[in-house]
């Protein structure tokens, strides 16, 4: 019986292992490749990656519907996309200048310069009614805002999503760091017990 | 012969053998003890593990953070005063040493620098770790707690891995300090019989037999004063020939009246203890924003790792200073050294330690309680955002809060007396316990005064 449990206690100690893995971290925490949707004033709006969400090129893709399900052409669509800041952060500050968004990013990569956050980008209309897209290119992984600005009925409206871009972020580093650190441990520990000791004055 | 020995039978409540208890006895005995208590708790662990590194980043949803701070850290001061330092027995770092000395262990004998200097390196490990969860925010940041569980956990492994035993408990673990203090209140106590153990020449209780290992804190039941080392784990009940291990129920504190050889770095701990609750009370208080900008000024800086270690210090100062000073004016009366005074009756102040301990924290189990519950339904996807979390109003947690201190006001005080009566001459007994007894005064009107203010939550 002392056999099962210290099996199944390698066993649960593998799948904790499994699970503190990044690709864990990533499945868990990611939307790339879903399409997200939102209603604003009765109106339909989604949000996807022609492909999955990615650190580096993306192909935004935007659709419009109104709340007749019509899609709504001919409008000006604008993209604004920045890394979520965390709530201390925004709590700490009450503007939204570049300088307090490279303030805090937390579980992301650092240093996405403040140009592409402060920046909104045009979004071009598709062959396809309703359907607007860009190429952008994202700097950072990590968890990022994005606000779609389009006018509709002569008024702005916007919707705010949040997207996750996969990559690896700073407390995978650490998790894999302490994995490293405890796996080097018990595999020098495993080599050093194979050698025979050396007893002092022994014979 | 030892036979012949065997422990009187007398009633538990006037101190008999729990052993003679049929079921205790056969639990106790039993190969399935203490694992499994051990083996479960590893499993809610893990889970915790799992909530801290990957879960909610936002302590309020974090069930890790919940199960964590608000069941665990409250509860186990209480587990200490019941059941002595049971936690240790089925402590998740403890099994995992054991289960990496079980795969690679190689053995060693414990370094001599830790033998020498361990309750110092815990001393400085449990400052260094409440001054780290203030300055980086261990508590409510599950990631940060997460880490702070990590870390332990790679200790455990490297001790696991070279030195024999739980090195790592014995000498390294913050919490075994806090535990050992705390432990000596406990109503639980493990000892052999002088004189079977008088006959003994195997040990079989410190060398480990084939039924069970040698103690796992390196304590030998033969000569054992305190429990501030004993686990409960019952290894030495299973291995002992001649059944002469006793566990006994006695009163809370009565250990602390009798320490034959009292330790400057145990006292220390017991004052820095004082210091810490002190601490984590004035930062959880309203007032403490309006302190922290006057010392933002007196010092010329809003760095708040610089304002709060001035605070943390001179936190931990007060009570270190008040028992000098007090061992000073009491050796005025006894003609002891300050060093030996403050060595002798640092520990009458551990009673008032747990009270403290247990009153803070009960704050955070009962009014907040309920966020255990919250947390682990998040994880079904049910979410009950504007539902209170707390078990009882502020009012009960408050009146047993100041039953708690007075508890541990009583306790304390007649401690220092019977250190007293047992260290001094008839004559001194008075002399030498007035000071520590207005020492233990001032420490309590600390304390209440600062339970009358209000709190902040951890969740």
């Amino acid at each position: 019986m002392k056999r099962i449990l210290h099996t199944t206690s390698i066993l649960l100690f593998i799948l904790a292992l499994l699970f503190a893995s990044p690709h864990a971290v990533l499945a868990d925490e990611g939307d790339g490749g879903h399409q997200l949707e939102m209603e604003v004033n009765g109106y339909h709006v989604t949000l996807a990656s022609q492909n999955d969400w990615v650190k580096g090129e993306n192909t935004i893709v935007v659709t419009l519907t109104d709340s007749m399900g019509m899609p709504v052409r001919n409008t000006e669509v604008e993209l604004l996309i920045a890394p979520k800041q965390d709530e201390h952060a925004v709590a700490e500050t009450d503007s939204h200048g570049a300088e307090q968004q490279h303030d805090s990013m937390p579980g992301m990569d650092m240093g996405a310069p403040a140009e592409e956050i402060a920046d909104s980008i045009s979004m071009r209309e598709s062959d396809e009614h309703g359907m607007y897209m860009v190429e952008t290119h994202l700097e950072a992984s990590g968890e990022h805002e994005v606000h779609v600005m389009f006018h509709a009925n002569g008024e702005m409206l916007q919707a705010d999503f949040v997207v996750e871009i996969p990559g690896i972020n700073s407390k995978t580093v650490v998790l894999w760091s302490f994995v490293m650190i405890n796996v080097a441990l018990v595999t020098s520990a495993g080599i050093m017990k194979k050698q025979p000791i050396t007893v002092k004055g022994g014979k | 012969m030892a036979a012949e020995l065997k422990p009187q039978n007398k009633s538990i409540f006037a101190g008999g053998n729990l052993l003679q208890i049929k079921s205790i006895n056969r639990l106790m005995r039993s190969k399935w003890f203490p694992g499994i208590i051990q083996w479960p708790t590893l499993l809610v662990f893990m889970v915790i593990m799992f909530q801290l590194l990957l879960g909610p980043e936002s302590a309020h949803d974090n069930l890790g953070t919940a199960l964590t701070w608000v069941l665990w850290w409250p509860l186990i001061p209480i587990i200490f005063l019941f059941l002595g330092r049971f936690w240790c027995a089925i402590c998740p770092f403890a099994t995992i040493n054991d289960l990496v000395q079980k795969w690679v262990g190689n053995n060693r004998p414990v370094p001599k620098f830790l033998k020498k200097y361990g309750i110092w390196i815990i001393d400085a490990l449990f400052i260094f770790i409440t001054w780290s969860d203030h300055v980086f925010g261990v508590v409510e940041n599950p990631f940060g707690s997460g880490i702070l569980m990590l870390t332990l956990t790679t200790g455990v492994i490297a001790s696991g891995s070279f030195f024999e035993r739980r090195t790592f408990c014995r000498h390294i673990c913050f919490l075994g300090g806090l535990s050992g203090n705390y432990a000596r209140t406990g109503m639980l106590a493990l000892r052999g019989t002088p004189e079977i153990c008088a006959t003994c020449t195997v040990a079989s209780c410190y060398k480990g037999t084939e039924k069970a290992p040698g103690c796992p804190l390196f304590e030998f039941p033969k000569t054992m004063t305190s429990n501030a080392n004993c686990v409960i784990c019952a290894d030495c009940i299973k291995n002992c020939p001649n059944d002469s291990i006793q566990l006994t129920v006695r009163p809370p504190t009565k250990e602390l009246w009798f320490i034959r050889k009292p330790k400057m770095e145990e006292a220390f701990l017991s004052a820095v203890i004082m210091g810490i609750v002190f601490v984590q009370n004035v930062t959880m208080l309203e007032v403490w924003t309006s302190m922290l900008k006057w010392l933002e000024q007196a010092v010329g800086t809003t760095n708040y790792a610089i304002t709060f270690s001035i605070t943390f210090a001179i936190a931990i100062i007060i009570p270190v200073a008040l028992l000098g000073i007090t061992s000073w004016i009491a050796g005025k009366f006894n003609k002891a050294s300050l060093v030996e005074n403050f060595a002798r009756f640092g520990y009458a102040i551990i009673a008032l330690d747990v009270a403290g301990h247990i009153a803070h924290n009960l704050f955070h189990l009962l009014a907040e309680g309920k966020s255990i519950f919250y947390t682990a339904l998040a994880l079904f996807g049910q979410e009950l955002h504007s539902a209170s979390p707390a078990l009882v109003n502020m009012e009960t947690i408050q009146i047993l809060q100041y039953g708690l201190i007075v508890l541990g006001f009583v306790g304390s005080l007649y401690t220092a007396y019977r250190i007293a009566k047992n260290n001094q001459p008839d004559g001194k007994v008075w002399g030498t316990f007035v000071p520590y007894a207005a020492l233990i005064v001032i420490l309590t009107v600390m304390n209440v005064y600062l339970f009358m203010l209000p709190m902040a939550m951890r969740m």
